[in-house]
């Protein structure tokens, strides 16, 4: 079967430290958040401190994503077509809820020009360009607490960014749990893994190189 | 000012006190602005040099002020010049504070005052008036802005841990640099010092007293004593607020002091609602793994 390099190395590189760096901020976020008495783990100094440094590096690797979309293609497979969107997330979650029990081809299959489909592009748009940033600037922000505003929209201005951080970081964790899980839907349970890990997926469209 | 243990002691002393108080009530309220004002006409402070003078404002704001001057300064305030003796410059506070009654059971403070650090190596009978100003006294919770109240609070203790001096050593324990230098574990002092009173840590965590004053080897250092849901600052800087809206209703930290503490601030809906929507991701997840699982030999 012809294969396609879908995520360059840069990519790749990019995906498995945010990948780490995911994990690591909500563990030590949990622990910070539920802190008890006695509790095994890190500990809250530790974590705090695990947590801010995680914190300043995941920005690093955010800029790095912005720049490499801005400077290669990978870019293009975030932008949305308004027009059929709608139509393209039935599909795929009709393929999720029905067609993958019954051994249906997968509605959005990858090619040069289609690295996601219809849910991904719009998960992984809604996820990398607008709770990300938030997320970040709102932790970068509790680095410097005092010039957070005394209110907002009638909370107190660091209660409003703290739960507002905390119920980013809930998002973000429930949405890794589902990216996990939809990273065994490929054609084989492993294929999708495969292909973040060498950067090279089977290609089932027209546009396929090698 | 002298905290006294036996009950024998003080008999004079609330005998005095009812006396005192039995003429003071016979004073109209404008009787005794009017008598208070007399008083401050000479003891007030020059808001330029405040020096040993009465603070007006914060006198004002205090829970003594509807006292008057003289239920406390009585014998030998008469006339003037004054003619009281050293011992009878102030009332003691225990002759009006003797009781146990709620909130403050004076009586176990007086013991918690002996048994602190500072009832054992500086004196058995360290004064209330080593740490409160009897003109300025006015409770944590009492206060208008909590800020001004933490910061009212700690300056009682740098009046004498904050020395001028950039000494760090064991001996020079008073200076302000050793004070800095021995709380560098606490990540943003500054705030940690803005936002807390030093007795929050100073005192057995997870009791109420905020007088049983520790040593400082065996101050609270486990970050987790207030940084949890079930914060230790709920037994201290903000018990009486905590049970205040308890009884409005309210069991939330969030509510209760409209700061943001980590890991004690926890806004349960919204923990109790993601909890909830990663419980059922996890069980869509389950099941439909299940079902690939079960319809792969059909699907091949």
């Amino acid at each position: 079967m012809k294969r396609i390099l879908l995520y360059p190395w840069w990519l790749r590189s990019w995906h498995w430290i945010n990948a780490i760096l995911f994990v690591v901020l909500i563990w030590t976020g949990v622990e910070l958040h539920f802190a008890r008495p006695g509790t095994a783990g890190l500990g809250f100094q530790a974590s705090r401190v695990i947590h801010n440094t995680a914190g300043i590096l995941l920005t690093f690797n955010y800029l790095v994503f912005l720049l490499g979309n801005l400077l290669t293609k990978n870019g293009r497979y975030y932008l949305l077509n308004l027009g059929d969107i709608t139509e393209g997330m039935l599909r795929q979650l009709r393929f999720y809820v029905w067609g993958i029990f019954r051994g249906e081809p997968h509605p959005f299959p990858h090619s040069a020009k289609r690295k996601f489909n219809p849910l991904q592009k719009i998960s992984y748009t809604i996820v990398m360009y607008m709770i990300l940033p938030l997320m970040v600037i709102g932790g970068w922000l509790m680095f410097f607490p005092d010039k957070i505003p005394e209110e907002i929209i009638g909370v107190p201005g660091r209660l409003f960014y703290a739960l507002t951080h905390t119920f980013l970081g809930w998002l973000l964790g429930l949405f890794m749990m589902v990216h996990i899980y939809l990273g065994t839907t490929g054609n084989t349970p492993t294929e999708l893994y495969k292909g973040i890990l060498t950067g090279w997926v089977p290609a089932h469209g027209e546009s396929s190189e090698e | 000012m002298r905290l006294r243990s036996r009950a024998v002691e003080s008999v004079p002393f609330v005998v005095l006190a009812a006396l005192i108080c039995a003429s003071a009530s016979k004073l109209s309220g404008q009787e005794l602005d009017e008598a208070t004002a007399a008083c401050l006409g000479c003891h007030a402070a020059n808001p330029e040099s405040p020096g040993t003078g009465i603070r007006t404002e914060q006198f004002a704001a205090s829970v003594h002020a509807s006292l008057g001057c003289r239920m406390c300064h009585s014998t030998g305030y008469q006339g003037f010049p004054h003619t009281a003796t050293e011992e009878q410059k102030a009332g003691d506070c225990t002759s009006c504070h003797m009781g146990s009654g709620e909130p403050y059971h004076f009586g176990w403070i007086a013991n918690e005052v002996r048994a602190s650090i500072h009832g054992r190596l500086v004196s058995e009978e360290f004064a209330c008036n080593e740490c409160h100003d009897p003109h300025e006294v006015l409770p944590v919770h009492r206060a208008t802005d909590l800020r001004e109240a933490i910061a009212e609070a700690n300056r009682r203790c740098l009046d004498c841990h904050g020395q001028e001096g950039d000494g760090v050593t064991e001996s020079e324990r008073h200076s302000i640099a050793h004070l800095v230098e021995v709380h560098s574990f606490l990540p943003r002092l500054r705030r940690h010092a803005t936002s807390a009173r030093c007795v929050e840590c100073h005192t057995p965590g997870r009791e109420q007293t905020v007088h049983l004053i520790l040593s400082a080897r065996s101050a609270v250092r486990d970050c987790v004593e207030c940084h949890t849901a079930d914060s230790a600052l709920l037994d201290k800087l903000y018990r009486h607020k905590a049970e205040e809206d308890r009884r409005a209703g309210f069991v939330n930290s969030v509510i209760l002091n409209d700061y943001y503490v980590i890991g004690a601030t926890q806004n349960k809906k919204l923990d109790s609602v993601m909890w909830s929507l990663f419980g059922l991701s996890l069980l869509g997840i389950c099941v439909h793994g299940v079902v690939r699982v079960a319809t792969r030999s059909q699907r091949s």
